[in-house]
């Protein structure tokens, strides 16, 4: 069998008994959850991929050390530590994440260069990080359990248990973030299309 | 273009206790705009740069 068709436990296995490449097989399969979870915490780039790093180096630490509990997923297990770093990261910083407006000034308005393609693009990317910013206007909880669910693929139950909460909490959370979300959208009109 | 300003947006007034009336028992409703939004979502996944990726690999390995 190879290695990418074998379980996160079974890489994680081979990885503590000494095979150091299933490391990098465990990090392309779920880099983009982990990353991305992280940074639409903290919607810094440079700061997500420090957390990122460290995240990483407190997984291979803890899996050196023999300290691994068997009985967790991987995958939830790696958000968790992740998300009590950018938890430690703003409660060091003792901030809130900041919201950023949209300052509305356009380039194109003043060099008189409309290009339709560019203007269709700048549209959806202007879109999209709206989005962005709906999402981080959720309170806290809610933009949590939306990210863990749909970033980083994790059940409720999982989601449960990494927030210490009830399934049910965890479940209400997300309608609540979906129901602000969709009310937000229409509010503000946003189209958003792939 | 369109411009959409988020400044009177306030987090504080969408807190749970006060917004029940988004809820309701509109579960399929919030289902439907989910799928929905799933591809806009998708768009803002992200991934680390080669650069960190490496630098674990090689801690790793420094062990």
């Amino acid at each position: 069998m190879s290695f990418q068709e074998m379980t996160d436990q079974e890489l994680v296995h081979l990885y503590i008994k000494g095979q150091e490449n299933t490391l990098e097989i465990l990090i392309a399969r779920h880099k983009s959850r982990i990353y991305t979870s992280i940074y639409l915490m903290v919607k810094d780039e440079y700061l997500a991929e420090d957390i990122f790093q460290d995240t990483f180096i407190k997984v291979i630490k803890t899996l050196r050390a023999g300290r691994y509990n068997e009985e967790g997923k991987f995958l939830p297990w790696v958000l968790r530590i992740g998300h009590n770093l950018v938890i430690d990261h703003f409660r060091k910083e003792k901030r809130s994440p900041v919201i950023t407006n949209v300052d509305g000034f356009d380039i194109f308005d003043v060099l008189g260069i409309h290009d339709e393609s560019m203007e269709d693009k700048m549209i959806k990317e202007q879109n999209f990080d709206d989005l962005k910013t709906l999402i981080h206007l959720l309170p806290s909880e809610q933009k949590e359990v939306l990210i863990m669910r749909h970033y980083g693929d994790l059940s409720f139950k999982e989601i449960a248990d990494l927030t210490n909460v009830s399934i049910n909490t965890a479940l209400g959370r997300m309608r609540y973030a979906l129901s602000n979300l969709r009310k937000m959208i229409t509010n503000k009109e946003l189209v958003l299309k792939s | 273009m369109i411009k959409i300003s988020t400044s009177t947006l306030n987090s504080s007034s969408l807190n749970e206790k006060s917004h029940h009336e988004l809820i309701g028992n509109d579960n399929e409703s919030e289902d439907g705009f989910y799928e929905s939004l799933k591809p806009a979502l998708d768009e803002l996944r992200k991934e680390p740069s080669e650069e960190t990726i490496q630098k674990i690999l090689n801690f790793s390995k420094s062990l």
